[in-house]
């Protein structure tokens, strides 16, 4: 019979019930769609890197590996797999698409995995492994012909497999473009044997008598200057194996760890985000969830009292009725769970799969949605928690007698407020004095809905203010410095004279970017002849700034990071050389990459440019992508709208994840304002009623509850907006640090969701006011208090 | 002069297929100023009764005047207008708002009523003046009720009615508060229609309207009513 009776207050209290199942479904489901993506990342690329034998480091020499060293590096200790690698931008015949022509020695490391076709053969001479998703959207299958070319060498082979490697994770043509564009750049592996073919063609043309030796000999000593990279795979630390390299080469050598690799550092960077996101906003839907949890069971279990004191009268034993009492929280915490489970698996769907959001930017073979124990452990524990919840408001009306539970429940007796005897207080109309006893009356009902409003607040000013961050970012560095529409990138047998003719030829600027260290840290000193002001540059406050004629500017996580300021030294070494140089910081400024910028003259001036890695490798101009004709010594050109256009893409996937902030935060707020709002009308029916016989319109009393319900919005609102802010800023400083981002929060920001907030305040205060015209004066003045 | 008529007046009550007349085809008079008891058992229709004159609910049909308006076809914005100006109701459970002091809880039908009284002098008037910044609680049943009281008659209204005015109240406190109640309704002319169950009440009224099984079953008119000092309670 109890059953029957729990499915019947069950409907009784339909709103509560169903509020809070959503409750615990949202909470849930943000809080494991959150943390389910940062943790399918880690698990899915991680499954991947080790597939394909990502390789641990990468050493570089610009005058070439030979294999000589190679089996130097081999040898040494804790070195597991070395693999010579070739990655080049290379374009593809009758096309202005490009293909990331790659060749690693041994697919143990640094290889791919194959999706569809043939196995990759290290002598097959003819063979190409494409990248799946670029011979997808370009129409290419196993077996079709593919010919790319690189400088003076030309490719042709047959695409024998598709496939899928995790150095190129994160295919982008260089790290100027965010986003990756499979229908116009992909990846193409070619065996040893093709790089061997296309020299020894090479060499014949020129010398077509040589005989085979010769021959082998020549490719061979080719090979060993175009190899400039070789990739490791090893555990030991960076320090140990450049020791050990050093040691076994006998020259210092740049060493690149994971951590400099695009695809490692992003994809690990998108794991961490996630984790700081997944700490922070969903932790804060679930314990607003779990409060108002608290706050309803409390509240439906008193207006059951005098029920529970009726079962105890009939003689139910107090086991029993908590038995009763708690399985409607068992009901709740489960469907909200299962519910909140499932919506939390999709939310991460739409996210980590091939055709989701982080499909555009990742590509990768296994999508598997990783749910770890740890999130079912929180969500058993959600489930516990809530039961407990529910035991502990029944347990308490069970303790005195069953006469003393019979007695219906008594709220807790009013007290004066400080601000009672005040002339501001004489002066108040009485729905106001009303109004704000209630609140104090009801703190814990009260505080539920401050914090639901002040939640839903914060999270909606961190949400709009990561879209204006975003958006004044991106104004900042590309529409503020960049003013070039196109960037030309040079070949790596341009010279410097090259890059002048080429710079003059195309009205623009130019500049160099020598690889340096600066104690431990690997930096970009790039130096600039800026005369036709195709490149900009700001200050710490996004001002713009000219590069200063004597000396150096820092970006600013440098500053930090080396502790410096105007006025400070720092010692530059070069990679490759044993040259260093004491550099000048004449100021700070804020960069998308983390270098050292300076004029032209002022590198004259300290005899940089003399050195052999000075190099000018990129010119920026006026001048349109398609307006540039073909050079030898230019490697390829992209234009300022490819670069925004592939923002767009990494846009889409963040105003995703804004979108879902937004919706959820005004969910949650409707959900809470809506649940506790009935129960304040559920609570003060009687008080209604009394106001109605007396003659107080329904619009008048509508008014009251609306009002009450839109102060404490307006200071959850208030108190919203700085937390929201100071929240925003330690996400942007824990996500986004490394892109110098200001944290920008102004009006754009506050006005929408300020609307928001109050908003759903006041449709809340309006669906529940509307519920007074409902109210029975007659049933509800009955009996005796 | 009649300040109460109901002509033919029926409320219906339906529950499921079970419909239950609790009262059919009323016809009655009441004259202004006079002090009346309706009486009868539980269940008799004297609730009805009072909530269909206060305005708190509507007849199913006929017609009920009062004070030359016809408030069964009123509209419920018409209807709380009514209420706070012609009617003043005093519950068996006082029905005060917790979270007010006694003060505001009288003080608060200025907002509604056109033609209050002061809420500071009613109060004296019952010798609550040094109880006006307590709350409800911190009162007793009698002192509550009496706080009922002012309320009711700080709205100036023609008639007040009053639904076991005494029921929560022990005898002795009873007599205090209806005592007051008849002497603050004369003082003041209004007409106090009381139900009751209590026949001893019966006894101090002008007139006397008996209802039983939803039906006005006698009227008398009482030339002598008796104080409440003359009553045996």
């Amino acid at each position: 019979m109890l059953k029957r009776k729990l499915w019947r207050t069950a409907k009784a209290y339909k709103v509560q019930f169903i509020s809070m199942i959503l409750l615990i479904a949202l909470g849930i489901s943000v809080f494991v769609g959150f943390n389910a993506e940062w943790v399918t990342i880690g698990e899915d690329t991680s499954a991947f890197f080790r597939d394909c034998g990502f390789a641990d480091y990468r050493i570089i020499d610009e005058d070439g590996i030979s294999s000589a060293d190679v089996d130097k590096i081999r040898d040494i200790e804790g070195v597991t797999g070395v693999s010579r690698f070739l990655s080049v931008n290379a374009d593809v015949k009758d096309s202005d698409d490009q293909l990331a022509l790659t060749i690693t020695e041994s697919a143990h490391t640094s290889g791919f995995v194959l999706m569809e076709g043939e196995e990759y053969d290290r002598w097959d001479a003819d063979g190409f492994w494409l990248m799946d998703k670029y011979a997808q959207l370009n129409g290419i299958k196993p077996g079709d012909k593919l010919t790319v070319k690189f400088e003076d060498m030309e490719f042709t082979g047959t695409v024998r497999g598709l496939i899928e490697s995790a150095e190129y994770l994160i295919c982008v043509r260089d790290e100027s473009q965010v986003m990756p564009d499979f229908n116009t750049y992909g990846y193409v592996y070619a065996a040893p044997a093709m790089l061997k073919k296309v020299l020894e063609q090479q060499i014949r043309e020129e010398e077509p008598d040589l005989d085979d030796d010769v021959m082998s000999i020549a490719v061979k000593e080719t090979c060993d200057k175009i190899f400039c990279q070789l990739n490791v795979n090893s555990s030991m630390e960076k320090q140990e194996i450049q020791a050990a390299v050093d040691k076994a080469l006998g020259r210092s050598l740049l060493i690149l760890t994971k951590d400099e690799n695009v695809s490692y550092v992003e994809s690990r960077g998108e794991m961490n985000e996630g984790k700081t996101m997944g700490a922070v906003l969903p932790v804060l839907f679930l314990a607003i969830a779990i409060l108002t949890m608290i706050t309803t069971m409390n509240r439906i279990t008193i207006s059951e009292k005098t029920q529970i004191g009726t079962l105890k009268a009939l003689g139910f034993r107090d086991g029993k009725i908590i038995r009763h009492y708690t399985s409607y929280a068992v009901i709740i915490s489960l469907a909200g769970s299962i519910l909140g489970m499932v919506l939390g698996y999709f939310l991460c769907k739409m996210v980590m799969s091939q055709d989701g959001m982080m499909g555009t930017y990742f590509v990768m073979p296994d999508w598997t949605i990783h749910i770890p124990l740890w999130i079912w452990g929180i969500v058993l524990l959600i489930i516990l928690l809530t039961i407990f919840i529910g035991y502990l408001s029944v347990r308490d009306l069970l303790r005195g007698t069953a006469a003393e539970t019979l007695r219906p429940y008594t709220p807790r007796h009013i007290h004066r407020m400080l601000i009672e005897g005040t002339p501001l207080w004489r002066r108040m109309r009485f729905g106001t004095k009303w109004n704000l006893r209630d609140i104090f009356r009801h703190k814990s009902r009260s505080a539920m809905s401050f914090i639901g409003t002040f939640g839903c607040m914060l999270m909606l000013v961190a949400s709009f203010g990561m879209n204006q961050t975003m958006t004044n970012f991106l104004d900042t560095f590309y529409d503020g410095t960049a003013v070039y529409s196109s960037k030309v990138f040079l070949s790596s047998d341009a010279d410097n004279t090259d890059a002048v003719r080429l710079a003059g030829k195309l009205e623009g600027d130019y500049s160099a970017s020598v690889s340096a260290k600066v104690g431990d840290k690997t930096v970009s000193v790039d130096v600039y002849n800026i005369s036709h002001g195709m490149y900009r540059f700001i200050d710490e406050d996004s001002n713009i700034i000219a590069l200063p004629e004597e000396g150096a500017l820092v970006c600013k996580r440098l500053a930090r990071d080396f502790n410096v300021k105007a006025g400070d030294v720092v010692i530059i070494e070069l990679y490759g050389t044993d040259e260093s140089y004491e550099i000048l910081i004449s100021g700070i400024n804020g960069s998308l990459t983390e270098s050292i910028s300076m004029t032209e003259e002022y590198a004259e001036s300290l005899g940089l440019t003399d050195s052999e890695t000075y190099k000018i490798n990129s010119v920026y101009t006026m001048t349109t992508k398609d307006q540039i004709s073909t050079d030898s010594k230019i490697t390829s050109v992209q234009s300022k709208q490819d670069i925004l256009d592939s923002f767009d893409s990494f846009m889409k996937i963040f105003y995703f994840f804004v979108i879902v902030l937004i919706v959820a935060s005004v969910l949650l707020c409707l959900i809470v304002l809506y649940n506790l709002g009935i129960m304040s009308y559920m609570e003060r029916y009687r008080e209604m009623a009394t106001l109605k016989v007396l003659g107080f319109r329904n619009k008048a009393i509508g008014r009251l509850l609306i009002s009450q319900n839109l102060w404490i919005s307006v200071a959850g609102t208030l108190f919203g907006i700085p937390s929201g802010i100071w929240a925003l800023t330690y996400l942007m400083n824990m996500l986004a640090g490394e892109y110098e981002m200001e944290t920008t929060v102004g009006p754009v920001s506050i006005i929408p969701a300020t609307a928001l907030n109050l908003g759903v305040a006041i449709i809340v205060g309006w669906m529940i006011s509307r519920k007074n015209r409902k109210i029975n004066m007659v049933e509800a003045l009955k009996g005796t208090e | 002069m009649k300040i109460v008529e109901f002509k033919d007046v029926t409320r219906t009550y339906v529950t499921g297929d079970h419909t239950q007349n609790a009262l059919a085809d009323v016809d009655l008079e009441i004259e202004g100023g006079k002090f009346v008891v309706i009486l009868g058992p539980s269940g008799a229709g004297k609730s009805t009764f009072l909530n269909l004159l206060g305005g708190l609910d509507n007849p199913t049909s006929g017609t009920i005047i009062v004070d030359g308006t016809d408030i069964s076809t009123l509209s419920s914005d018409e209807l709380a207008d009514y209420r706070a100006a012609k009617v003043g109701f005093v519950f068996q459970s006082y029905n005060l708002i917790p979270t007010l002091t006694v003060l505001e809880n009288i003080s608060l039908v200025e907002e509604i009523a056109p033609d209050h009284m002061k809420a500071e002098e009613l109060l004296a008037e019952v010798g609550l003046a040094d109880h006006s910044h307590q709350f409800p609680h911190e009162l007793s049943g009698g002192e509550q009720q009496r706080v009922s009281i002012c309320r009711a008659l700080a709205k100036n209204p023609k008639i007040l009615l009053c639904d076991e005015p005494t029921g929560a109240l022990d005898s002795e406190t009873g007599v205090v508060v209806l005592k007051l109640l008849l002497k603050m309704a004369r003082d003041y002319g209004k007409t106090i229609i009381i139900v009751t169950h209590n026949q001893n009440i019966a006894k101090m009224a002008d007139v006397v309207i008996h209802i039983r099984s939803g039906k006005v079953t006698s009227v008398d008119e009482q030339p002598h009513p008796l104080s409440a000092e003359e009553v045996d309670w």
